[in-house]
């Protein structure tokens, strides 16, 4: 990380978009993080997923694959400035953690709506890591675009 | 998530009971002074929380546990890996330092821990409070911490953007151990009980 570049923390179920130099990170167990990318005018974000599909009442959207996605792609392109034509997508974590969760392969019924999603929208998916059991922590540079992601207790890869 | 102040002091008072029993037990089974002291009961933002323990990239061996019954509940109690060589010592009754990496044995007594912590957590709840609370077999697991604490508020987090969380300090006698004792009850479920107790909700 350089001097003039500031690093922003996405909690679960949040959604943080930024510019370069600043960079986003993240940890995911079985939520999603997806980043969009639009390497033109070097704009991202990081929305951090918890379920595939919004069922209840509570206000939050950026919870869920099929409410917080499109609502990150608006964002991007009408607040933030970026290019629709030019986004692409990168995804991590989707992990099987605890069993005790009762929440059978979560993380797996995550990846399949988001990708499902960009897919409808016209998103190309550039790079994954997904899947496994132990917690991702993901780093995303929106100078480079390029994510530096490390599981827990593995080496660190560039994506 | 509307929580009266005066409900807030009763499930600090409730907390409080039943984390004193939780120590005295840890400190029985140690035989050594083990002391947990509820630092704080709040009510959190989901994302807000997360995004501050997002930042703690510590390598951590955690046990989770879950309970059902009258009152829903989640516990999860962490330590630095090398934390854990520490208790394995001590639970083993074996000399200092002889636990040198994370194995069976070391899984197992945080397991153990995890169990004793729990069952001890819900007697109180259930003989002081008339709750019941049957803790399921804990689930032991090595991750940043951050990812663990994620993952104690999922379910939680599926049903309400806020969280009622208790949050612990802990200390071992003699040793620079820093633990981590967290527990989320169902907020439904637990207002129910303070509503059966009479404490206006």
């Amino acid at each position: 990380m350089n001097n003039t570049q500031c690093m922003i923390t996405v909690g679960v179920g949040d959604l943080k978009i930024t510019q370069a130099p600043n960079a986003l990170k993240t940890l995911l167990g079985s939520c999603i993080g997806i980043i969009l990318y639009d390497p033109f005018n070097k704009i991202g974000g990081l929305l951090h997923i918890m379920l595939p599909k919004k069922n209840g009442s509570d206000a939050k959207i950026t919870k869920y694959a099929n409410t917080g996605l499109p609502y990150f792609i608006h964002r991007m392109v009408t607040s933030a400035g970026a290019t629709r034509g030019a986004l692409c997508a990168k995804i991590f974590g989707g992990a099987k953690m605890f069993e005790t969760n009762g929440l059978l392969n979560i993380g797996e019924s995550n990846e399949i709506e988001v990708r499902q999603i960009l897919k409808e929208e016209g998103i190309r998916i550039v790079s994954s890591k997904t899947g496994g059991t132990k917690g991702y922590n993901i780093v995303f540079d929106t100078d480079t675009g390029e994510v530096t992601c490390r599981i827990f207790g593995e080496a660190i890869e560039i994506y | 998530m509307n929580i009266t102040q005066d409900s807030m002091k009763v499930v600090e008072i409730m907390s409080r009971l039943s984390i004193d029993r939780a120590s005295r037990a840890l400190s029985k089974i140690l035989r050594t002074g083990a002391m947990i002291l509820l630092s704080r009961v709040y009510i959190a933002d989901l994302s807000e929380t997360t995004e501050k323990m997002n930042d703690d990239l510590r390598e951590m061996t955690g046990v989770m546990v879950g309970f059902k019954g009258s009152v829903g509940c989640k516990l999860l109690f962490m330590l630095p890996v090398n934390g854990s060589f520490i208790l394995t010592d001590l639970f083993l009754r074996q000399p200092a330092g002889t636990t040198k990496e994370y194995n069976e044995f070391t899984e197992s007594v945080i397991q153990e821990l995890g169990n004793i912590l729990a069952s001890h957590i819900s007697n109180a709840l259930v003989s002081d409070f008339d709750a019941t609370l049957v803790p399921e077999p804990p689930h032991v697991h090595n991750d940043y911490a951050g990812v663990m604490f994620s993952n104690l508020v999922m379910e939680q987090g599926m049903m309400d953007d806020k969280l009622l969380l208790m949050e612990t300090k802990f200390n071992i006698c003699k040793n620079e151990l820093e633990c981590y004792l967290f527990l989320v009850p169902e907020t439904t479920s637990f207002v129910k009980l303070l509503d059966n107790m009479g404490v206006k909700t």
